[in-house]
């Protein structure tokens, strides 16, 4: 079975070691993730490079919530989830319908997550 | 002369309103018109407002915004059941601040007759700012603890990069996230205790829906680290039964029975975990993690006995323990 490049990933994650462990288990599901970026400044400037197809960010980057960068990405269209150690309470309400991926992470959730993110991708 | 009890049972109401203006809480009287008709002199003082001002519903609009519908809705409802309350809402002092109150309002008789009634507030914003700064360090002490169980599942994977995508990793990976849920059921206690109801429907409400597990018990407050424990076991117990027990076929079953028997200071709690209708179950060779975690580590937790049948109609797993161990201890 030769299988389609799985999509590409903007990861926003301010843990070096915990964006090591998202890029890896992405790779191992067969998606591309880009290398992650570690602050909210970051993260919008990859915003403009393109480049990828869904988003995985972490809703605090050194005390910064991504939130700028989720508006952005809900107004081009870019399927996106949060990350967080907080629970689904610690998201602003105007973001309640949005994915959380809980820490820490399980291999069958990313895998699930990464589908439905990649099924709602502009065709 | 008159003896102390002789002149309390004499006082007059000028001298009970004394007394009320001299105690270091507010103090109003509505008749049984739901009208207030007497505030004491530290009401009058807090609001910066005169009696004439306060009497009737005129009280109410120093209430915040946010909790004026709710207060009067308290309020009302007591009122009319004549029934005592007890409620928190903000009330807008002198110099413009709001601060938290909490109001206890009961119902007063004069011969035999409703009358009205009498509350009692006092300022409690100290402690309600208190007890935020403390929910919001629970927070984040859970949000911690969650990025270093992400850090350790990173290095895990980075230095047993063969072992990651195999079923001992995520075996790994699923261990992580029980102990990481059961920390989320504590923090919504700020640490001080869980519900064994809880950290069951936890636990195993991920597996199966209650047409394949049932969880049958009364409500049972808990100490934090019997949670864990508790949590950590059940997830064992289940992530078992999905992959070889009864919950790995379509119509297995698993019942979860606790129970508390005897009286303090001896009361034990047993709980049962019964498999029917998996495939049949023969004794494992060797004990595995999981197996070791539940007779070694989580009897020592609980100072308590824990037993694995490998029956073949199901498996079984009793656990028996001295409640006393499972108090919640500060």
């Amino acid at each position: 079975m030769t299988q389609a490049p799985g999509p590409r990933v903007l990861i926003a994650e301010d843990e070096a070691l915990i964006g090591m462990l998202l890029e890896d288990m992405l790779t191992s599901l067969g998606a591309q993730p880009l290398a992650p970026a570690t602050t909210l400044a970051q993260a919008l400037q990859l915003l403009d490079g393109a480049g990828f197809d869904v988003a995985i960010l972490d809703l605090n980057l050194h005390g910064e919530a991504s939130y700028p960068v989720a508006e952005r990405l809900r107004e081009r269209g870019i399927p996106f989830a949060f990350a967080s150690g907080y629970g689904r309470e610690a998201l602003k309400a105007d973001f309640a319908d949005v994915p959380l991926l809980q820490k820490p992470y399980r291999l069958s959730a990313l895998q699930a997550l990464i589908g439905q993110l990649a099924a709602n991708t502009a065709h | 002369m008159q003896t102390p009890l002789g002149r309390a049972l004499n006082a007059g109401e000028k001298e009970f309103r004394e007394i009320a203006d001299y105690a270091p809480v507010m103090v109003w009287r509505s008749g049984d018109d739901r009208l207030c008709d007497w505030f004491n002199k530290p009401w009058l003082d807090f609001t910066g407002r005169g009696m004439e001002q306060e009497v009737g519903f005129g009280w109410a609009e120093g209430v915040h915004p946010a909790d004026f519908d709710r207060c009067l809705a308290v309020y009302t409802e007591a009122f009319d059941a004549r029934e005592s309350f007890s409620m928190e809402y903000r009330l807008r002092r002198h110099d413009g601040e709001y601060r938290w109150l909490l109001d206890n309002g009961a119902p007063y008789f004069r011969d035999g007759q409703f009358a009205g009634f009498f509350g009692s507030c006092i300022d409690i914003t100290a402690f309600k700012l208190a007890e935020s700064a403390h929910q919001l360090l629970v927070n984040e002490l859970n949000h911690r603890v969650k990025n270093t169980l992400a850090v350790v599942q990173s290095l895990a994977r980075q230095s047993f990069r063969d072992i990651a995508a195999s079923p001992a990793g995520e075996a790994f990976d699923s261990r992580l996230q029980a102990l990481s849920k059961a920390h989320d059921l504590l923090t919504v206690r700020a640490w001080r205790d869980a519900d064994l109801r809880d950290v069951a429907e936890q636990a195993l409400r991920p597996l199966a829906g209650p047409a394949r597990v049932g969880l049958q018990g009364p409500s049972l407050i808990i100490a934090p680290k019997t949670a864990v424990s508790l949590a950590m076991a059940l997830h064992e117990l289940g992530t078992n039964a999905v992959k070889y027990g009864a919950l790995s076929n379509d119509d297995g079953r698993v019942e979860l029975r606790w129970q508390i028997d005897g009286t303090a200071p001896s009361r034990r709690l047993r709980m049962l975990w019964q498999e029917s209708g998996g495939p049949a179950v023969t004794p494992p060779q060797h004990s595995g993690f999981g197996m070791r975690m539940l007779e070694r580590g989580l009897a020592a937790e609980l100072s308590g006995l824990v037993r694995l049948h490998f029956e073949p109609k199901g498996l079984r797993c009793e656990i028996d323990t001295l409640l006393s161990h499972t108090a919640p201890t500060d």
